[in-house]
């Protein structure tokens, strides 16, 4: 069986270990799906960045995002309008996050990409696919283990059926 | 065994108005199939200028980008000589779709399917095997290519927006906003040269007009959009204001936005949180960029834009209709050449209220799915248009319903209901 060429030149993991940047996936899934915003903010250094845009304006180069969350406080803001100013109908969100590996490192960050799918259930009706598309993250070490400096969730389909209530 | 007979349909020609007129709308708007067809042949096929694409998208000669009018899908395209041109996006020979690409730069379109070769805009240049291989074959003698090609439509732009008809004999633009809409329309689009910042795009589960009523409604946008009201940015205690053309198909919706304090305008509202504040205040950090007072503009254009200044945040809503009961609505985000790298910023942190994950925004394409669903139901029901009365005349406050009255008063004319 002969691996491609990118597969053998695989960065490793330099300064994180890898099995923790697995539970850093896992645990932002659980955490997001189970709605447990504030432990899920936890997830993020204070001065993070966190966005998420359509595939197209990366194509294009154009810096609009559908979510653009300069720090972690406010990504908290954005929190705090999904918990208690935001309508919306009651739904089930369920992040599956795949093929995380590591793309480039420094002394003390990794960059990451990873595939994100992420299935939505509204009462009433059956479960569909919400999007799905890349992160492409930097992650560093902490005190508390590895925590995101910054994600960006690239959706591939630039339509995003009525609402994105749960953040990617 | 008993069967129970579904519903026989009603015929559009058997559809009666409500009595009460203006006050009311039938649900069977949403709904009703053949309607929908004859809204695209005598509205999105009719005598009205559809909203293409911003000028700033192709800048450079080839440039296209795809859209739809109404549910037809075109391409907009920049000639070699700089000249816009919009063309139905579908073969003259069998109806391929020409060009997949959602943009991109060619000063020709090719069809997949047979290789026919179409210019910039829409004339046929050539078709492989037309006079025949080694004689045999080829169209006939008459064939003229002058009568083969793409669907050319009639297309106008001002100060940087294009828009396009399939009715070449429409109105000058200017005549067909009306001096107060244009007025508005002007107050954004100034003769500055725009940028584009990006684009985001969602399908709601909608009938399209529900996507008007909810722009052309504030009363709504004070008591939905908590997330609004406890910032200040809209209230029902702001200055506020409602403007129609004569005829009723355009409006806009003017206010000015407040401190955020407890008034009596929130009063009504159960869900309003006095105590939130920002934990990031450069999240809402407006600033004021255009002449006179106003803070929120929300012109509604006939029949598929809506044109938002919330703050500083601009951008045009299309609406593209996919059925009767879906619409998409494809938001495009821009500034202008001259803005600093402060004030783009600024434009793309306040992009956060809107869009399919809009702090606000979420609000409406949630609310527009129930009312589809509730429409859905009610066949023999009709809407309440009575707050603020029963007029169509402008108003200086918000506590109104008057340019929804005012939108179907036009729509019952355009579709003889």
């Amino acid at each position: 069986m002969t691996q491609s060429a990118p597969a053998r030149s695989r960065t490793s993991w330099g300064p994180l270990d890898g099995g923790s940047v697995r539970e850093l996936y896992d645990d932002y899934a659980a955490l997001l799906d189970d709605g447990h915003y504030e432990a899920w903010l936890d997830l993020f250094v204070a001065g993070a960045t966190y966005i998420v845009t359509a595939r197209e304006n990366i194509e294009r180069g154009l810096p609009l995002a559908t979510i653009r969350c300069d720090s972690r406080a406010m990504l908290s803001d954005r929190v705090d309008a999904l918990t208690s100013t935001q309508f919306f109908a009651r739904r089930i969100a369920r992040h599956v996050i795949t093929a995380i590996r590591p793309v480039g490192v420094d002394a003390g960050s990794v960059d990451v990409t990873a595939n994100f799918v992420v299935f939505e259930t509204l009462v009433d009706e059956a479960t569909r696919v919400h999007s799905a598309g890349t992160y492409a993250d930097q992650v560093v070490v902490t005190d508390e283990g590895p925590r995101f400096a910054t994600k960006l969730a690239i959706y591939d389909a630039p339509l995003v059926p009525t609402s994105m209530i749960v953040p990617l | 065994m008993e069967f129970s007979l579904a519903e026989r349909p009603i015929a559009l020609s058997d559809r009666r108005w409500p009595d009460a007129g203006v006050t009311r709308v039938p649900f069977w708007v949403y709904t009703d199939v053949a309607l929908y067809e004859r809204e695209q042949e005598r509205i999105f096929r009719g005598p009205s200028w559809s909203y293409v694409a911003l000028a700033a998208e192709i800048p450079e000669a080839g440039d296209f980008v795809r859209t739809s009018v109404g549910d037809v899908p075109v391409i907009v395209t920049r000639d070699r000589k700089g000249a816009v041109h919009v063309v139905v996006n579908r073969c003259a020979h069998r109806g391929v779709v020409v060009c997949n690409a959602a943009s991109g730069n060619a000063t020709t379109f090719t069809c997949p399917y047979h290789q026919w070769q179409y210019a910039s805009d829409g004339r046929l240049l050539g078709l492989p095997f037309k006079k025949g291989v080694g004689g045999h074959g080829g169209m006939p003698a008459d064939f003229d290519n002058a009568e083969h090609g793409l669907q050319q439509l009639c297309v106008i732009e001002r100060n940087g927006v294009v828009f396009a008809s399939f009715d070449h004999g429409l109105a000058s633009l200017e005549e067909y906003l009306g001096p107060t809409n244009l007025g508005w329309f002007d107050r954004v689009f100034d003769g500055r040269p725009l940028r584009v910042l990006g684009y985001q795009r969602q399908t709601v589960p909608a009938n399209w007009k529900l996507m008007f009523e909810n722009i052309k409604d504030p009363y709504h946008a004070s008591l939905l959009h908590v997330f609004l009201v406890t910032f200040g940015l809209f209230r029902a205690d702001n200055p506020s204001k409602t403007q129609m053309d004569a005829t009723g198909q355009h409006s806009v919706l003017v206010s000015q936005r407040s401190e955020q304090r407890e008034v009596t305008g929130t009063d009504d509202i159960k869900r309003v949180r006095h105590d939130l504040v920002l934990r990031d205040p450069t999240l809402l950090d407006p600033v004021r960029e255009f002449p006179g007072s106003a803070t929120v503009v929300m012109q509604t254009i006939w029949p598929n834009l809506i044109v938002q200044q919330q703050s500083n945040t601009l951008a045009m809503r299309q609406l593209v209709t996919r059925s009767v009961d879906e619409f998409e609505l494809h938001w495009t985000y821009f500034g202008y050449e001259s803005d600093d790298e402060e004030m783009t910023q600024r434009r793309l942190r306040q992009a956060n209220l809107m869009g399919p994950a809009g702090l606000v925004s979420i609000d409406d394409s949630e609310v527009m799915r129930l009312a589809q669903q509730g429409a859905a139901v009610g066949q023999h029901h009709e809407a309440l248009l009575e707050m603020g009365g029963a007029d169509l005349d402008d108003t200086d406050h918000m506590v109104t319903e008057v340019a929804i009255r005012a939108f179907y008063d036009h729509y019952r004319t355009v579709m003889e209901l």
